[in-house]
């Protein structure tokens, strides 16, 4: 498949698997924000164009340990050094698949974990994988 | 009651005892640290230090994806950093700090994190010892920013004090 980078509004959501080590009774740590895999420029987000919140979710190794997330990509474009740029990924078959570039510092992992909408909570991704 | 502009909690969680931000006060002037015995956050905090050693069982892969285990010496640097600092606040200031949480995160550096209600600070400790801790916080409105880089051997109250204000 080849398919075609395209724009992706600012009023879009982004949706981003966040791991249970991450969940704490206050709220999502910043920890969960940083870029992957290690090395990478990128946080690894799904555009919803071509996604639903439990796709990313299933997309994970162990779905049930995660809860997922969502961002407005402008939101995370208003972040200083952060760009958000749609990159379909044929070889794991997710057209859905985007970045959101930029160094992950504690000032921008900060500023990620106060713009966050949980959509999927933990407890529910345990449920659903129980099914 | 009102302290040099500081709005303070008149409720104390025991009697002397005074909280205002994520600090609380147990004197108006420094006390000789000889006579001080270990107040109670500095007790809450060595109680976070020793359940913290949780994350050094964490196995590589930990996160289901690509994450790196907390190396020990790793650990150490964090909650040295973070105990030395409260104990200075205490004895030069009479005042002790919340507890942060101590999250691992992917790379096998630690996160030092305060969510409170008037300021967040987040403080992170790579894994390499050569390596300066990256930090931020500001008052949760974008104002009274502090950021940079710290040497975790130094000492850095000032930030702690930051955080009390």
């Amino acid at each position: 498949m080849n398919w075609e980078v395209e724009i992706i509004p600012d009023w879009d959501r982004l949706y981003h698997r966040v791991h249970k080590t991450f969940i704490k009774s206050h709220g999502i740590e910043p920890a969960a924000f940083s870029n992957r895999p290690q090395g990478s420029k990128s946080m690894s987000v799904d555009w919803e164009k071509y996604a639903i919140p439990q796709g990313t979710r299933a997309r994970g190794r162990r779905p049930a340990e995660n809860a997922v997330v969502q961002f407005e990509a402008g939101r995370v474009r208003a972040i200083p050094g952060q760009r958000v740029e749609h990159s379909p990924d044929p070889e794991t078959g997710n057209r859905a698949h985007s970045d959101v570039i930029g160094e992950k510092s504690t000032e921008v992992r900060t500023q990620l974990s106060r713009i966050y909408e949980l959509v999927i909570p933990l407890e529910q991704a345990i449920e659903d994988a129980s099914e | 009651m009102r302290r040099a502009g500081r709005t303070v909690d008149t409720t104390p969680s025991f009697p002397g005892i005074m909280i205002a931000g994520a600090c609380r006060f147990w004197s108006l002037t420094p006390m000789p640290s000889r006579e001080l015995t270990t107040p109670d956050s500095l007790q809450e905090l060595d109680d976070l230090i020793e359940s913290s050693r949780e994350i050094l069982a964490l196995q590589p892969g930990w996160d289901g994806e690509d994450a790196s285990s907390v190396e020990e010496s790793t650990w150490e640097r964090a909650t040295e950093f973070l105990r030395r600092n409260a104990s200075i606040l205490w004895t030069k200031y009479g005042r002790g700090i919340e507890s942060p949480t101590l999250v691992p995160v992917a790379d096998g550096s630690i996160d030092l994190h305060w969510n409170l209600a008037s300021h967040e600070l987040l403080i992170n400790i790579p894994p390499g010892e050569s390596q300066w801790a990256d930090y931020y916080g500001d008052n949760r409105q974008g104002g009274s920013i502090v950021k940079g880089t710290l040497d975790t051997k130094a000492a850095n109250h000032w930030l702690f004090v930051w955080l009390c204000e």
